[in-house]
């Protein structure tokens, strides 16, 4: 390809009448609702499945409880003998201790797609604040490692979840409501091995499903392995993925090595996985039917060109162009008009997602933040996809014209045009 | 006279053309031609006898259906379509009825295309030399503009230098003065022959005006795809009305 193909190619888009500018506009509107659909779809995802899933870990990994396991497969059977049913719940939700868990914790840490690691005591108990009792779970928990496992921090509707240690505890918005704590309150648990011990309210959350804002208890990890009597083990450990899609993957390393029972996000959230791979799905054919009517512009445009052009084309050949020579100066037009038009749309599809994306409902919040009307989540890879499949696309849609413009006889063209 | 010992530079041996299948039409029915470097040719005859075919077979521009061409003593049609794209770069000039020139380009860069397209690029010698001829042509300010901005006369002088800018050994020119009046067509067929003498490039000229065909060296005349008549004009100053074609 030399500078005479460019030349030729650029002069024709320069001067082609509004034709450059139209296709450029048809594959630029390409572009733009990729990376506008895409923004927008990820969005709406990255919130759902933060509504869904935010409050658990991606992986949580724990010492398998065969004892419990048969009881949950008896359907029907909960009313004869309460109380041995309650006790044997009572003992299911007793949950095992990691053996070496220090170890295991290590190992799953070095994994590469492992972003952290955070270990926790879980065990059942109830609260107590005046002359009200209400049964909960005790969580202990390292608060900075913890937080590098799930997002708790636009979780705290109050108070400081960091502050979470022997003294301080972080109870759910729904619990504190019950008892009538706010921050600063004192409150005591009682866990099921009979130890007690006084906290202060130092953080409010709400997780967003009701189980952890009724229940849930955070302390301090070794507070907790006090209360609960376990010295210095703990129950589970919770991973983080680097991707949150790549969860299952990440368990199934983790599952390679170690007999413990490990659940990523997903096992649990099947159904729901399965409607954003629907949703995911339904986005991509549409994108794919945006990017070729594209091409279809694109291709009819070229074909218009190589039939305006069919008498220069003949004059290049007569002064010693090669086929291969038209060729490259059409393909590099469809080329052009893709860039150009890749450019444009991207250009536009972002400014309109950080339009869309600072859009806010007036005096209405979300987790602490101004709520935005449309939740988008514009990413580089999507301006990048779009705009590489779009280039594609005008090159590819040129190929077929291009031909035909180097396959022409001389003189049928020079006669012709 | 010398010149006659020389190389043919076009040579056509039993050239025929047939346009569609079967039957079709003979264009051409065993042409014979030979023009020797710098000689002057006008080619004649009436509308349909083959003389635009003739001028696309030697110009590479279409293949033969029988017979072959030789230029500068090679036979085009042994070469493939890169090599006769290399021979109409670089060997041949085309000159058309009508300009044809880019409009997307100056009348210098229309000039400079052959340049553009077969050597990479022109040099600045290249430039110097196209643009002394765009001078010689009375084109000088007329260099950066369109060729739309520019009459008749002047859109076929820069053709014509557009033709030249390769520094070819022929020139084949189809009806060049066809579409100008007769002063300017005057005027661009004594730039050929001016230009034809000043660099002895062979020049073959389809002309349907038979007092601009009697300024040529040698006329050939064509009639249903043979060449009919072929001789070297008789020039005696004072006989210039003497017309050899009745
Ligand atoms: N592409 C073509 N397809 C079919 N027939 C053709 C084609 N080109 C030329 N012919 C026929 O070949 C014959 C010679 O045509 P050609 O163009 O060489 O004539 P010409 O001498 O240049 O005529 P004119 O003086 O009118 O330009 C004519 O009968 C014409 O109809
Ligand atoms: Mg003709």
């Amino acid at each position: 390809m030399s500078k005479f193909e460019f030349k030729v190619a650029w002069r024709h888009l320069l001067t082609s009448h509004g034709q450059t500018e139209l296709t450029m506009g048809a594959v630029a509107v390409g572009v733009l609702l990729v990376v506008f659909l895409s923004s927008l779809i990820n969005g709406l995802q990255v919130g759902l499945i933060e509504d869904v899933v935010g409050s658990i870990p991606h992986i949580t990994v724990e010492a398998s409880t065969p004892g419990a396991t048969p009881l949950w497969k008896i359907p029907g059977k909960g009313g004869v003998g309460g109380l041995v049913v309650t006790k044997l719940e009572k003992m299911s939700t007793q949950k095992r201790k990691i053996r070496q868990w220090q170890r295991v914790s290590d190992t799953i840490s070095q994994l590469p797609g492992v972003e952290a690691v955070a270990p926790t005591v879980e065990g059942s108990g109830f609260v107590s604040r005046g002359v009200k009792n209400q049964g909960i779970i005790i969580i202990g928990i390292l608060p900075s490692e913890q937080m590098r496992v799930m997002s708790l921090k636009n979780r705290v509707l109050e108070g400081d979840i960091s502050k979470v240690d022997q003294q301080n505890a972080a109870i759910g918005v729904k619990l504190a409501d019950d008892i009538g704590a706010t921050i600063g309150s004192r409150i005591r648990l009682t866990s099921d091995a009979g130890i007690t011990q006084t906290y202060k309210v130092a953080a409010i959350f709400d997780m967003g499903i009701d189980q952890a804002n009724d229940a849930w208890v955070y302390t301090g990890l070794r507070s907790a392995q006090a209360l609960l009597n376990v010295g210095k083990d703990v129950t589970t450990i919770n991973v983080r993925s680097k991707s949150i899609f790549t969860a299952d993957k990440v368990a199934d390393q983790i599952k390679s090595f170690s007999p413990l029972l490990v659940t990523s996000w997903m096992d649990s959230n099947k159904a729901f996985l399965d409607t954003l791979r629907s949703q995911n799905t339904a986005a991509v054919i549409i994108q794919a039917m945006t990017l070729l009517a594209s091409a279809f512009g694109v291709a009819s445009v070229m074909i218009v060109f190589v039939v305006q052009k069919a008498r220069d084309i003949g004059i290049l050949k007569s002064m010693g162009a090669t086929a291969r020579q038209i060729q490259g100066i059409f393909v590099l037009e469809g080329l052009g008009v893709g860039i150009g038009g890749a450019l444009l749309g991207a250009g536009i599809g972002t400014g309109l997602c950080f339009l869309v994306q600072n859009l806010y409902l007036p005096g209405e919040t979300f987790g602490g933040k101004p709520a935005t009307i449309i939740p988008m989540q514009w990413d580089i890879s999507y301006v990048l996809a779009a705009s590489a499949v779009a280039i594609a696309v005008g090159l590819l849609s040129s190929v077929v014209p291009a031909r035909r413009a180097a396959k022409l006889d001389p003189v049928e063209a020079i006669r012709r045009g | 006279m010398d010149n006659i010992l020389e190389r043919p530079v076009v040579e056509t041996v039993k050239l025929s053309k047939r346009y569609g299948d079967g039957v079709g039409t003979w264009a051409l029915r065993g042409v014979d031609f030979c023009a020797r470097p710098g000689e002057f040719v006008a080619v004649v005859g009436a509308s349909g006898s083959g003389k635009s075919t003739l001028l696309n077979m030697i110009g590479a521009l279409d293949r033969p259906t029988s017979g072959f061409v030789k230029i500068n003593g090679q036979d085009t049609s042994k070469l493939d379509d890169n090599g006769l794209a290399a021979l109409r770069g670089g060997t041949l000039g085309f000159i058309f009825q009508f300009h044809y020139l880019l409009n997307e380009f100056s009348v210098l860069e229309n000039a400079l295309m052959p340049l553009s397209i077969c050597n990479g690029g022109p040099t600045s010698d290249d430039v110097e030399w196209v643009k002394s001829l765009l001078k010689r042509v009375g084109l000088a300010d007329r260099m950066k503009h369109r060729p739309g901005q520019l009459s008749g006369g002047q859109q076929q002088r820069a053709a014509i230098v557009r033709a030249l800018a390769n520094r070819p050994k022929v020139i084949l020119a189809d009806e060049p003065t066809g579409n100008l009046d007769s002063q300017n067509g005057a005027l661009v067929f004594d730039l050929l022959r001016e230009l034809n003498s000043l660099f002895g490039i062979a020049f073959l000229l389809v002309t349907h005006d038979d007092r601009l065909a009697q300024e040529a060296e040698r006329i050939v005349m064509v009639e249903d795809g043979r060449i009919v008549a072929d001789y070297e004009v008789a020039r005696v100053e004072e006989e210039i009305d003497d017309r050899p074609i009745a």
